[in-house]
């Protein structure tokens, strides 16, 4: 919400400061993908961080909105992949079983 | 502040293209298809920065298209294109 | 076969709200939202066997969200603290767990909840059990799922059913 030509108010700030604690989720989240050994363990990088970073976002981007249109329109959006990724999830973990992909062990 | 959203959206879009080496490491082809898994979520995080940053509302409807999408593309891909015989290379840990 | 009120109502209403979102409120946009809103309504009844499943208890579940949001949170956390250790200090395996809870919207959701858990992600359900991948095999794996199955289970109320004694397709 912008008071005037570039005055910042608290939530302006207050938002910026969720959007910046959900970066780095995204950024594990792909350091996840690029160092675990396996299907399944990348799964839980990808899943986990990468969707905790996209809430804190959205939460940040809602409390800056200036509708609540917006609000409820950025949170469906935050539902609909929070969904989706968990069943994305579940059906490559499946589908690797399925094709007896073993899970890395530690020795 | 609009200098601010644009730089974090560019952050999250290096973030992606890091994640793009998964695609040249495989080893499986689902392993590839995280890479654009990851850049379906880190998307709607960079379009939705980006629809406020430049104060296009607009480009909000398009990262709810791409949540849509992102997640018949990983339907799709377990349902149709991840063929069986993919396994065969894929015996033990994978070695990169 | 009766349709029980509520099931049509909190269908019409969700439905809605979720074409009001989409459309921003804007008002020449409802000689279309309506019929597709009706529509949608009648879908879903005959997908869910016109309202025969069991219902979600909406109040119990606003007081266990906040618990989820939580595991999410310490999920994430979890998984950052592992992938930027230098040693990677992971222990992966499979762990199975019998399931109690009845087949239906239930199961489904333990799927997706555990996924978000701290740990573990669900790989496979089946044949009354589910199959779990867990970063760290030193987790107490299966009591957290059992705390889950019992939380879920909470949210759904008795099965009509049951009763009318017509099974579910």
């Amino acid at each position: 919400m912008y008071v005037g030509q570039g005055g910042l108010i608290m939530t302006e700030v207050v938002g910026m400061v969720f959007i910046i604690i959900g970066i780095p989720f995204f950024l594990s989240g792909t350091i996840g993908l690029l160092r675990l050994p396996d299907i399944y363990t990348r799964l839980h990088a990808l899943t986990k961080a990468d969707n905790v970073g996209l809430g804190f976002v959205i939460l940040g981007l809602a409390i800056q909105a200036t509708s609540w249109l917006e609000v409820a329109k950025l949170f469906l959006i935050w539902f609909l992949v929070l969904v989706a990724s968990a069943t994305s999830c579940h059906l490559v973990a499946d589908a690797a079983l399925r094709r007896n992909i073993k899970p890395w062990t530690k020795e | 502040m609009t200098t601010l959203y644009l730089c974090l959206a560019i952050v999250l879009l290096l973030s992606v293209v890091l994640g793009l080496l998964r695609i040249m490491w495989g080893p499986t082809a689902a392993d590839r298809m995280m890479a654009a898994q990851l850049f379906g979520t880190c998307g709607v995080a960079i379009l939705l920065l980006l629809a406020r940053g430049l104060e296009q509302l607009i480009i909000e409807d398009v990262a709810l298209v791409f949540a849509l999408l992102s997640a018949l593309a990983t339907v799709a891909f377990v349902r149709r294109a991840w063929r069986r015989d993919d396994v065969r290379r894929t015996g033990g840990p994978d070695h990169d | 076969m009766s349709v029980p009120p509520a099931a049509v109502a909190w269908r019409l209403g969700l439905f809605g709200a979720l074409w009001f979102i989409l459309c921003g409120g804007e008002l020449g946009s409802w000689p279309f939202g309506l019929p597709t809103v009706v529509l949608a309504t009648w879908v879903d009844l005959q997908l869910a066997g016109n309202g025969q499943t069991r219902a979600l208890r909406p109040l119990i579940l606003m007081r266990i969200l906040p618990f989820f949001f939580w595991k999410s949170i310490l999920g994430a956390l979890d998984v950052m603290a592992r992938v930027l250790k230098p040693r990677l200090p992971i222990d992966p395996g499979l762990v199975e767990f019998p399931l109690t809870i009845p087949p239906g919207g239930g199961r489904i959701l333990l799927a997706n909840c555990i996924t978000l858990l701290p740990g573990t992600i669900s790989a496979r359900l089946a044949d009354d059990r589910i199959i779990v991948h867990t970063l760290d095999k030193g987790l107490p794996v299966v009591a957290k799922i059992q705390d889950l199955e019992g939380r879920i289970a909470s949210l759904y109320g008795p099965c009509p059913a049951k009763e009318t004694g017509r099974g579910l397709p």
